[in-house]
């Protein structure tokens, strides 16, 4: 019988795979019990590894193709410890260009609006952090018409990966924080490679397809009992077009 | 002040911070004034000097507005015009001991209003003719006083200016807010319009302080001490466009050994009103003048002041008298001239504090000013 839709069971076994994945120690029989904030509570971390992203505009097209360069740049020291800390990552408002004299920063987007850090403790980011303030926006019409972009490479893999993002409820950075971790950790995995094709598409809730694999899970905004699925990866368009996507 | 041969005069502006006209003046304020006001009079001897009183931004400020519009919700129609300093007060405590804000739009009409210049609540006309009066007693600028030669440039056409030195970052179109941005030089974000489009003062100041960049020479902007991060921020932003920008920060009064912003009250029995009314009881209006500087410049100093004292107020009035009634025999050998540039040193500006206490000092006395025959003090 085909799915129609994630279970809460289904959603747990998968949020339990990821913290897994981490290696992170964590209240297993909090999250069984839907316990949710509990088993996000009893998770430490020796030392968290985070991002900080500057943003002096808000193009999701931009921001993916810099995530994709980010991430592709980061040597396998760094690729470990940030996937280990859940790709933890701080949303900035800013102009890089006036930050590039006083912070290095590991990437710039190309038409200079986008600035990351490499992953470093939390800590080490306070200057910047209190230099600028949190983003905030709505999501863009871009983002809710969806865009398509190619992972860098030297030659096309022929193959298509479709992001999908579950959008009713969030705000903008909301938008931002779903989008970079599928995205980030699915090149991380290796779920995303150079020269895919990769088309974002912004969904009501990604609930609707349900043959999405990579799925991005936390609690749900709307009931902190409730986990809910944000973003997830599928393979291929034709898979798609049988289900209740697009 | 007499200049090498050709060389003209520099021409100086002062804006004050404003104060919004919704509240009683305080020792805080007065000192503000007089302070501003011997500084304009001592550097007008030997510069070109104007003072910019942002009405834009006294009536435009989020106390203002939010005042009038929780007078209209709340009183309603009234007759303001008997209404006194400290009765505005308390309505003015009452306005702030509300627990909600009103919604921007709200006090939209306010704000237009405000923009076009074309209606002022009747409670703070009331409040800008109490003040008309204390201005002609003390001589000093008339906060109430309109003046057209100052025009405000249009928000956007600030914002364009700004995006040009990237010194500002603008999310408005994305959802987000608008911030003054100097990180280049290590200073925080600071959000100046909301998501909605509500502009803060800051935005007010620089709307009328940015067209006269190319026709001053100097700008000096006096300030509370409380304002300080805002005031530095606006002095780099100045200067970024072009400006020769100083800062006079100016330390409130304690009343009772506390500071704090009118709005949590603690001025009652000190009003402007209060005091000037205690006084003529004591003394004729010179001497209260001349005491009143006396007092709030020198006697409190620069620093930190020590708490409003009545009877310190009282003796510099009364040595105020003294002084004028010896005026004539005075034994001053030096010229206005050189005195003021003493006091001036290396700023642009003749120091209020140096000019004051130089009056008092009998070790060196400077030469004193006449009522009427010079006005270069009072």
């Amino acid at each position: 019988m085909v799915r129609l839709g994630f279970s809460q069971e289904l959603l747990r076994l998968k949020l339990k795979e990821r913290i897994q994945a981490s290696g992170v120690v964590f209240d297993d029989l909090a999250l069984t019990q839907n316990r949710i904030a509990d088993a996000f509570r009893s998770m430490s971390l020796a030392t968290e590894m985070a991002v900080v992203v500057v943003l002096r505009d808000f193009i999701p097209r931009v921001f993916v193709e810099s995530c994709m360069d980010f991430v592709l740049g980061l040597d396998d020291t760094s690729r470990l410890g940030w996937f280990r800390s859940f790709t933890r990552t701080i949303y900035l408002a800013g102009n890089p260009n006036n930050l590039v004299g006083r912070f290095s920063f590991r990437q710039l987007a190309k038409d200079g609006s986008i600035a990351w850090s490499a992953p470093a403790p939390f800590a080490s980011s306070f200057t910047l952090r209190r230099l600028l303030s949190s983003f905030h926006a709505n999501i863009p019409d871009s983002a809710l018409t969806g865009f398509e972009t190619v992972v860098p490479a030297a030659r096309l893999s022929g193959k298509t990966k479709i992001l999908y993002v579950g959008v009713a409820g969030l705000t903008g950075v909301d938008y931002l924080i779903h989008l970079n971790h599928t995205l980030s950790e699915g090149i991380l995995t290796g779920a995303i490679s150079p020269g895919d094709r990769v088309l974002v598409r912004a969904v009501p809730s990604v609930n609707g397809c349900p043959q999405l694999a990579n799925l991005r899970v936390h609690v749900d905004l709307f009931d902190g009992r409730r986990l809910r699925a944000y973003a997830g990866i599928s393979d291929s368009l034709a898979q798609h077009t049988n289900s209740l996507c697009d | 002040m007499t200049q090498s041969p050709g060389k003209a005069r520099s021409r100086i502006l002062l804006a004050p911070v404003p104060i919004t006209p919704t509240k009683p003046l305080t020792p805080s304020h007065l000192r503000g004034m007089l302070w501003v006001d011997v500084m304009q009079k001592a550097t007008a001897q030997f510069a070109d000097v104007d003072c910019l009183y942002s009405h834009l931004t006294a009536n435009g400020s989020e106390q203002t507005v939010g005042f009038w519009e929780f007078l209209d919700r709340e009183v309603g129609d009234a007759d303001f015009s008997v209404h006194s300093e400290p009765e505005i007060g308390e309505l003015y405590l009452r306005y702030h001991s509300q627990t909600s804000k009103p919604s921007y739009s709200a006090l939209s009409p306010y704000l237009r209003a405000v923009e076009n210049g074309s209606w002022v609540h009747p409670i703070s006309t009331r409040l800008y003719q109490i003040w008309s009066a204390h201005a002609v007693a003390l001589r000093v600028h008339d906060p109430g006083a309109t003046c057209d030669r100052w025009r405000a440039i249009p928000v956007e056409a600030l914002i364009q200016r700004l995006t040009e030195c990237d010194l500002c970052l603008d999310l408005r179109s994305k959802g987000g807010a608008l911030y003054l941005d100097l990180t280049a030089e290590g200073i925080p974000l600071r959000q100046v319009i909301t998501t909605e489009g509500h502009s803060n003062y800051l935005i007010s100041l620089l709307r009328e302080l940015v067209p006269q960049i190319q026709s001053y020479d100097h700008l000096i902007l006096i300030h509370d001490r409380e304002l300080h991060a805002d005031y530095l921020l606006l002095q780099r932003i100045l200067m970024r466009l072009g400006a020769s920008v100083d800062r006079v920060p100016i330390s409130r009064v304690a009343i009772d050994g506390v500071v704090q912003s009118t709005r949590h009250g603690g001025w009652q029995g000190y009003t402007a009103s209060d005091l000037t009314s205690n006084l003529m009881k004591v003394a004729d209006l010179p001497s209260i003048r001349l005491g009143m500087r006396l007092y709030f410049i020198a006697t409190l100093g620069k620093g930190k002041p020590g708490s409003f004292n009545t009877g310190q107020l009282e003796r510099a009035v009364r040595r105020a008298k003294s002084l004028i009634s010896t005026a004539d025999n005075r034994d001053s050998k030096e010229s206005v001239e050189s005195f003021l540039r003493r006091c001036t040193g290396r700023n642009k500006y003749a120091d209020p504090y140096k000019v004051t206490s130089g009056l008092l000092s009998k070790r060196r006395p400077a030469p004193f000013p006449r009522e009427g025959f010079s006005e270069w003090y009072v």
